[in-house]
């Protein structure tokens, strides 16, 4: 029997990266134009099995089912459309529930993802946003793509259909020559933004998150007030990096297929407030939320209250997709609260609204990340009580701890600056066509897998105590 | 131009990829891991990836390097398990000349234990430090008389650690020569105890030199993050003061400082106590005999260095249930076949085998869930129960207990 590494689903392991990856591409390429949806199928449901072989049947029978579903909703059938979403809803919670309750250890691989992604197919079916009920294979390919699958981005089925590389119409009559010179420019194309993507991950991310493993290990209750408050600045670059990083991997490999490339942040940390923060952070599922949830209720048309109420319902929604624990009810409570005084009482003054607005994003969503990454009420009580010392002095606080933890991981704060700075990102994406920055991508990649490869098959390089 | 940059990422990608697969392929048995081509393993060319983050060159480029600019290829190349495996030997590398079967050795020097010893011993014990800066070679030097027992103490020497290797208590030179017979009792002490010890371990000694302020200021630690026995050694990482030249007059304090082995540190200071945890980075690999026999090759090179001091082997702190449960290294089980071979270098006389995992353990005989976040580390707040633990099982001379009663009546007037 064949045995696979597990982790080659992880975009960021050389095995994906060096095995999965070419060999899916070589077969997308080379084999006749019009089988790439069903290699696109097929790939993504090898990935899956992989990745995730107990969740397999739920992941194919929501398929199966709402590819059943979606001939009736394209029938603009108002109860099938309900159904269809009310059981992609109750999966999802369903799932959500038994891992919160300690049921089944971890979620199904994606189902927060390909939930969404179903959902939005039935209602853009049953809008009339998509015209021609589409082929089985296509659909399914769709939801099961593997560069999406994990987490996103979340991406609308509009701009799965116009890749005309995939359906083949592009390139089908092409001669060699030409042929050959679009994929290499698309598959070029994709590994830049992948490229950026997988340093962000390896080289930031990953290190910003074993100092945040590092600061768990001390015990929230025994770090020094100082570090509780650089802590909230790891744990945000972290989240951020892994995040941003992830997306624009998943988004590279998109383009490499021929699909156009899907935007999942956009500098949010240069927002001007909470609300314009999250329509720039995971901006697939921000988007998402206004487009299926927010709009439908009237969004903020119909006067301040129902405004309110919307804004309400989005965001229990929000804090309930990240998670069924109380921890998530209070982050999404906290942004619902700052937004809503964004909204409606800060306005009275433009200067007030800039400099509040700002405060917002630079310290207050970074604290709220806190609350988002402790799900654990008494980890979150002990960490906040060490940022503000109000009551007491901790246990078996060492000052020195600070010190100790920059000196090691100091450069991934001064990267991570650095790509916080929207300049530095909109001059890669100007000039990304340019010899220059290639070279630099090219250097960047092979550092990275560097980096990687020190972790990669061998546990005990990168757990060493 | 325009066209060569066109797919310049793509390509610069499958040309370095090819490059480091062939790399790895051809260099396999010479500078890497001969490895059977597995799907479930990294990708080949992480092999010479790796190999550039150690700081070295890939097998093609040192190749080349060595046809054409004649520099040597580094072949001893340190192979991950090739440090244990010439380990021993490393140790004391005299016993290389040696072409005697180190059983027999055993068995010639156990044979004569008494007379020619006792000079030998002698002769370290009062040539003081001189001797034990030398190691073995003084040993010999040193009794210029008895040249031909000289002779016999260095080949018992270098039999140390072939006997460990059996799992038996290294013979003691000082055994014989001790004019009275010290009996050792456990008892708890103060802090004062540790004043002149020294801890040596991995990062969770380290941890405990973060978190444990009352043993910090008193004890000295060479501890390193990722430390094993193998690096006791190799590993420069403490920072000592150079050894003045001959006829310095000035302060020791004005010696510049440099970064040497524990072996070398302890040939410079000396310590009563020596308190040794390591083990946890060596459990992916070889055996509990194996790792044992090394150990206590460690033992008596600290003794040979120390002879004055009495060492403190702590048993391998465990892991968490959940962490023994399901990592495929990282178990209390093998923690515990290694710990119990551990307990059998202990002599009772100046090596003492202690577990303090009596103070953390759970109900699964594992590391208390409550008491670390990441399966493997104490937290902050738990380094007062192993620090409690030792203040609780120390060992002391007979002769020295009042004064430690008296001493933990001071520190604690209220008992």
């Amino acid at each position: 029997m064949l045995q696979i590494n597990p982790n080659i689903i992880n975009f960021s392991d050389l095995s994906f990266i060096f095995r999965f990856l070419p060999i899916f591409l070589l077969a997308y390429y080379v084999l006749p134009a019009r089988l790439r949806p069903l290699i696109l199928l097929v790939g993504s449901l090898a990935f899956y099995a992989i990745g995730d072989p107990m969740s397999m049947v739920v992941f194919a029978a929501a398929i199966v089912v709402n590819i059943l579903f979606s001939y009736k909703c394209h029938n603009k059938s108002k109860l099938f459309l309900f159904l269809i979403i009310a059981s992609d809803v109750i999966l999802l919670l369903a799932f959500k529930f038994l891992v919160s309750y300690g049921n089944i250890q971890t979620l199904p691989l994606g189902i927060s993802f390909f939930t969404f992604k179903m959902v939005s197919y039935q209602a853009d079916l049953y809008k009339r946003k998509i015209r021609e009920c589409p082929g089985i294979i296509a659909v399914a390919a769709y939801f099961a793509m593997f560069p999406q699958v994990m987490s996103g981005p979340i991406m609308r089925y509009s701009d799965f259909e116009i890749n005309n590389i995939l359906s083949g119409t592009e390139d089908e009559f092409m001669a060699f020559k030409f042929r050959k010179r679009l994929h290499l420019d698309k598959i070029e194309e994709g590994l830049m933004f992948f490229t950026l993507g997988f340093a962000m991950k390896a080289l930031l991310a990953d290190y910003l998150a074993m100092m945040w493993n590092e600061i768990g290990t001390i015990g929230y209750e025994s770090i020094s007030t100082p570090l509780a408050w650089v802590g909230v600045v790891c744990y945000s670059m972290n989240l951020y990096f892994d995040f941003w990083g992830y997306s624009l991997m998943a988004a590279g490999i998109g383009v490499m297929l021929g699909f156009p490339f899907v935007r999942n942040f956009d500098h949010p940390y240069s927002s001007k407030g909470v609300g314009e923060f999250y329509r720039r952070w995971h901006m697939t599922l921000g988007s998402w939320f206004r487009d299926y949830i927010y709009f439908p209720m009237g969004g903020s048309k119909k006067g301040k209250f129902l405004t309110i109420r919307n804004l309400f319902v989005v965001w229990l929604l929000t804090g309930l997709w990240h998670g069924v624990t109380v921890n998530f009810l209070v982050w999404a409570g906290l942004l619902l609260i700052m937004i809503i005084f964004e909204k409606f009482v800060w306005t009275f003054n433009k200067k007030l609204l800039s400099v509040i607005g700002r405060v917002h994003v630079l310290i207050m969503v970074p604290i709220t990340w806190v609350i988002f990454a402790l799900p654990v009420k008494e980890d979150l009580f002990n960490y906040l009580g060490r940022m503000i010392p109000v009551s007491g002095s901790g246990i078996a606080v060492n000052p020195g701890d600070l010190v100790k933890l920059m000196s090691m991981y100091w450069p991934f704060f001064v990267g991570g600056f650095i790509f916080l700075i929207p300049a530095v990102y909109d001059y890669f994406e100007k000039h990304r066509k340019d010899l220059h920055i290639k070279v630099v991508m090219l250097l960047l990649f092979w550092i990275c897998a560097a980096f990687v490869s020190t972790k990669a098959g061998n546990p005990f390089l990168y757990f060493s105590f | 131009m325009k066209k060569f940059g066109r797919h310049f990422l793509s390509v610069g990608i499958l040309v370095v990829a090819l490059f480091f697969t062939a790399d790895a392929a051809l260099g396999q048995k010479s500078v890497y891991d001969e490895t059977e081509y597995n799907a479930a393993d990294a990708p080949l060319l992480s092999f010479p990836l790796r190999k550039i983050m150690n700081g070295e060159m890939p097998y093609l480029v040192s190749l080349i390097q060595a046809k054409f600019f004649g520099i040597p290829m580094p072949l001893d190349d340190t192979i991950d398990n090739g440090d244990e495996e010439d380990f021993a030997s490393g140790l004391s590398d005299e016993n290389a000349g040696a072409d005697v079967n180190p059983e027999e050795q055993v068995a010639e020097a156990s044979d004569e234990a008494a007379a020619p010893e006792v000079s030998d011993g002698d002769a370290a014990v009062s040539d003081g430090d001189a001797a034990v800066s030398d190691g073995d070679a003084a040993v010999s030097d040193g009794d210029a008389a008895a040249v031909s027992d000289g002779d016999a103490a260095v080949s018992d020497g270098n039999a140390v650690p072939a006997a460990a290797e059996d799992n038996t208590v290294p013979p003691e030179p000082q055994e014989a020569t001790a004019p009275e017979h010290v009996n050792y009792v456990e008892t708890a002490v103060p802090d004062s105890y540790f004043d002149d010890a020294l801890f040596i371990g991995d990062s969770r000694t380290v941890g405990l030199s973060e978190y444990c302020p009352e043993l910090d200021e008193r004890a000295t630690f060479y501890a390193k993050v990722s430390l094993t026995i193998y690096g006791f050694n190799k590993k420069p990482f403490v920072t000592a003061r150079v050894v003045p030249p001959e006829g310095y007059e000035g302060s020791e304090e004005d010696l510049p400082t440099e970064k040497v082995t524990v072996e070398e540190a302890l040939t410079r200071k000396q310590f009563a106590k020596i308190y040794i945890m390591l083990g946890l980075n060596e459990l992916g690999s070889g055996t509990a005999e194996s790792f044992a026999a090394d150990y206590g090759a460690v033992v008596s090179r600290i003794r040979e260095l120390q002879p004055d001091a009495i060492i403190y082997i702590q048993g391998i702190m465990h892991v968490t249930h959940k962490k023994s449960e399901s990592d495929r290294t990282f178990k209390n089980s093998t923690i515990n076949a290694r710990n119990e071979a551990l307990s059998t270098l202990a002599d009772g006389e100046h090596v003492f085998y202690i577990d303090m995992n009596s103070a953390t353990d759970d109900e699964h005989g594992a590391l208390g869930q409550d008491l670390s976040f990441d399966n493997v580390h104490l937290k902050a707040k738990s380094y007062a129960l192993w620090y409690d633990y030792l203040k609780k099982h120390a060992y002391v001379n007979e002769n020295d207990l009042p004064q430690i009663q008296q001493g933990l009546q001071q520190e604690n007037p209220e008992q």
